[in-house]
């Protein structure tokens, strides 16, 4: 196997509250929260996310939310497309099936993680990562946590990996 | 030898392949679907590595791809070289041939299918659109992708932030019950508002034509904007939506027509070619629609004559009912929406479950007495989220601006709401607020306080800390007795009619007006930051310009200016007028 080539790797972060979070967080949650934080590695040219609907991608900045609030550099990875690919594929059959999504335990933000790990050996910024926990750690936070189950973020993209 | 390996995990020495000196490491082999832990030597190049992992993954050497670090692990370098230690975790994925070529394809055939336009794939994705629900298609995998980008704005309307499911799932829910419930239909149909809304052709143009799959369909049937533009066939088609018998009686001398067509040589070849070229796409742009109840609505016009609808070229009056109708229970849900969030003022007080005080009971007679209709409205009060979905939905962006540029319509709307037929005062109160209320309907961010629960409800402290105020302390704040009435969305408006309902009493106690001000550059200012931009200008700033002209014009009492601007949105004419019928000298 020659591939040598380098391919960029990027975080993309969108707050999903547009700002609200960190206004009304103190007052809501007894705790500062920057953002609802909603992540999508870019990769080869695309965006890929994890959302209600299974494993997604898009051009970058192709969903509804736009522009994203900060990307983060997260290196280079030599895996190519067709690995990806495949990687991909794999988890869409297992971990990361549609039906697999939860808001707080297994979500956009845990398959960014687990991607990224995979392309660079590096983890996404752990603010984003202890989001969950911060929340449930209020008791709004556990008041809500009931809804939130059962909602699932999909901002939209219609290459659904692996889809039936 | 795989026993062998399971067996000797905790004794590393049989485990190597090989003598070596070098010490053992565990390291930690993660595929997408599994995990495995692998002793190997320290030293040991990529290739003994790999005979490990095949060995205990039950795959062939040459399928495996070992990912660490970023790097691709080739067969010549050793574990060393790349830096991998004890405890590390390497990553594995186990090529199968014919799954890479599975995969490229597939991902192409989606991303063409995507970039095709919805329009050519929507045909296919028409029929199954009412039944289907887009996460699991029920059709031939080859069509999936297609069915999805069919969805195309569907799907990622409905992934708003519900899930595909939920959302869609609601509004199909919907779409049954109206489709089961022909009463419903002709319930709305009757209901003034939808009327009010259909005999306004304007308002029905500029809606249509702000449908994205509406223009792509003018694009290329130009005889439909030529039908869209002649507006007495507009009237008519509204006339003929309104009155459902008129509408069934169409109907009839259609299929009569029809038939007569169809004996003619040659004539069923050329209603099919019309059918194909016309009708099919109009239908599945009606479809598509993700507003409630455009499917029953489509239905309902095509649907006693679903073979071959177009019998003349010019004769258009059952096409269009697809989208007519759509239309209008567009605007009249949301209209509905809209008002019934105006409406709560004087009923229901809103909860943390129910944030717009939506008390279905009293929104409005006709359309949502139904329990259909009722339980749908509970559910979006209970859920703001839907709320906002509805709300950020671009249909209903296009509406709000209609309504924004049309305040006539607007007021008429809300007058026709019979809530208000009882109360004038509050209707005055309403006109004179009303373009306030539809500049901040405009505004992102107050549509986000709004449908935000927790914003309401800090909205409605601010208001009933207000009122209790009043109460405690008439002489301090005499001017809040009118303004502390209206309801809840509005209450964004309140402070900005106190400060115009102060210069207009007789008290003039310059700090109270600070105050005011003060809140209502909190308000504007927590509006702005909130939404992200960032860009919260107080009203002085915004309206510098007014307030210079009028101080050239002699009106010197800045407060009195700010605050009439502020009331009537940077109108200097209608402030003026504000300003000069509350002299406050």
């Amino acid at each position: 196997m020659a591939q040598n080539n380098s391919f960029p790797v990027k975080l993309f972060i969108y707050d999903l509250s547009g700002g609200m979070a960190r206004q009304l967080s103190p007052v809501m949650l007894g705790r500062q929260l920057d953002g609802i934080w909603h992540t999508g590695v870019v990769v080869h040219g695309k965006e890929f996310f994890f959302g209600g609907a299974g494993i997604n991608n898009c051009l970058p900045c192709g969903t509804i939310l736009g522009q994203p609030n900060s990307i983060v550099d997260l290196g280079y990875t030599e895996v190519n497309e067709d690995l990806f690919q495949e990687y991909l594929d794999s988890l869409a059959e297992s971990e990361y099936r549609g039906d697999k999504y939860n808001m707080f335990e297994h979500n956009c933000n845990t398959f960014s993680n687990d991607v990224v790990q995979f392309l660079t050996g590096k983890k996404i910024p752990s603010y984003i990562t202890d989001l969950p926990s911060e929340i449930l750690s209020t008791p709004f936070g556990q008041a809500i946590r009931p809804l939130l189950d059962s909602m699932a973020v999909n901002p939209g993209g219609n290459n659904i990996t692996g889809q039936r | 030898m795989a026993e062998q390996g399971a067996a000797d995990l905790g004794n590393n020495n049989n485990n190597k392949p090989e003598a070596s000196e070098g010490t053992i490491i565990k390291v930690t082999v993660k595929t997408p679907k599994d995990k495995e832990e692998i002793a190997i030597a320290e030293d040991a190049s990529v290739t003994q590595f790999k005979e490990e992992i095949s060995k205990r993954f039950k795959a062939k050497q040459d399928q495996l791809v070992l990912i660490f670090a970023g790097k691709i692990l080739k067969d010549g370098d050793s574990l060393s070289q790349h830096g991998i230690k004890d405890g590390l975790t390497v990553h594995l994925v186990i090529k199968t041939a014919h799954k890479a070529a599975d995969g490229s394809s597939t991902s192409a055939s989606s991303s063409t299918s995507t970039q095709a336009g919805n329009s050519s794939a929507s045909s296919p994705a028409a029929n199954p659109a009412p039944t289907t629900v887009p996460t699991g298609s029920g059709q031939a995998p080859t069509q999936t992708p297609n069915i999805m980008s069919g969805f195309g704005d569907l799907a990622s309307l409905a992934g708003l932030g519900m899930g595909s499911a939920n959302f869609m799932e609601l509004q199909q829910q919907m779409q049954r019950q109206l489709m089961s419930n022909p009463e419903m239909l002709s319930q709305i149909m009757e209901n003034p508002l939808v009327q009010n809304m259909m005999s306004n052709p304007d308002l029905m143009r500029q809606m249509i034509m702000a449908n994205p799959q509406m223009q792509q369909l003018m694009e290329r049937n130009p005889e439909i904007s030529h039908m869209l533009n002649n507006p007495e066939l507009m009237r008519q088609t509204m006339e003929l939506a309104r009155n459902p018998a008129m509408m069934q009686e169409m109907m009839r001398n259609q299929d009569r027509a029809l038939s007569n067509l169809e004996s003619i040589p040659g004539g069923y070849n050329a209603l099919r070619r019309m059918y194909t070229d016309i009708q099919e796409p109009m239908f599945s742009a009606a479809r598509e629609q993700v507003s409630f109840g455009s499917n029953p609505f489509s239905a309902l016009g095509g649907n006693s004559d679903s073979g071959a609808q177009p019998s003349r070229t010019e004769n258009r009056e059952p096409l269009p009912n697809p989208w007519g109708p759509p239309n209008s229970s567009n605007p009249s849900e949301s209209g509905g929406g809209t008002t019934g969030s105006t409406s709560t003022s004087g009923t229901t007080n809103p909860s943390v479950s129910n944030p717009l005080g939506v008390n279905p009971a009293s929104l409005g007679n006709g359309m949502f007495n139904s329990p259909g209709m009722q339980s749908l409205l509970q559910q979006i009060s209970e859920n703001p989220q839907l709320m906002q979905n509805m709300l950020s939905a671009p249909y209903m962006r296009s509406m709000m601006q209609s309504l924004a540029q049309n305040p006539e319509l607007a007021s008429q709307v809300m007058m026709n709401n019979p809530l208000f037929s009882g109360n004038p005062q509050l209707q005055e109160q309403f006109r004179s607020q009303l373009p306030i209320f539809l500049q901040q309907m405009q505004n992102p961010e107050a549509l986000s306080v709004m449908t935000n629960p927790r914003a309401m409800q800090a909205l409605m402290q601010i208001q009933q800390g207000l009122q209790t105020l009043q109460t405690e302390a008439p002489g301090l704040m005499p001017s809040l007795m009118t303004g502390g009435i209206p309801g809840v969305p509005t209450g964004g408006a309140v402070p900005a009619e106190n400060p115009a309902s102060s210069p207009s009493s007789a008290a003039t106690n310059p700090a109270q007006q600070q105050l005011m001000q003060q809140m209502l550059q909190m308000f504007a200012g927590g509006g702005g930051s909130g939404g992200g931009n960032g860009t919260s200008q107080t009203p002085e700033v915004r309206f510098q310009t007014q307030l210079d002209q009028l101080n050239a014009m002699g009106f010197i009492n800045r407060e009195a200016n700010l605050q009439a601007l502020i009331a009537t949105g940077g109108d200097i004419n209608a402030a003026i007028e504000r300003l000069l019928g509350s002299q406050p000298s």
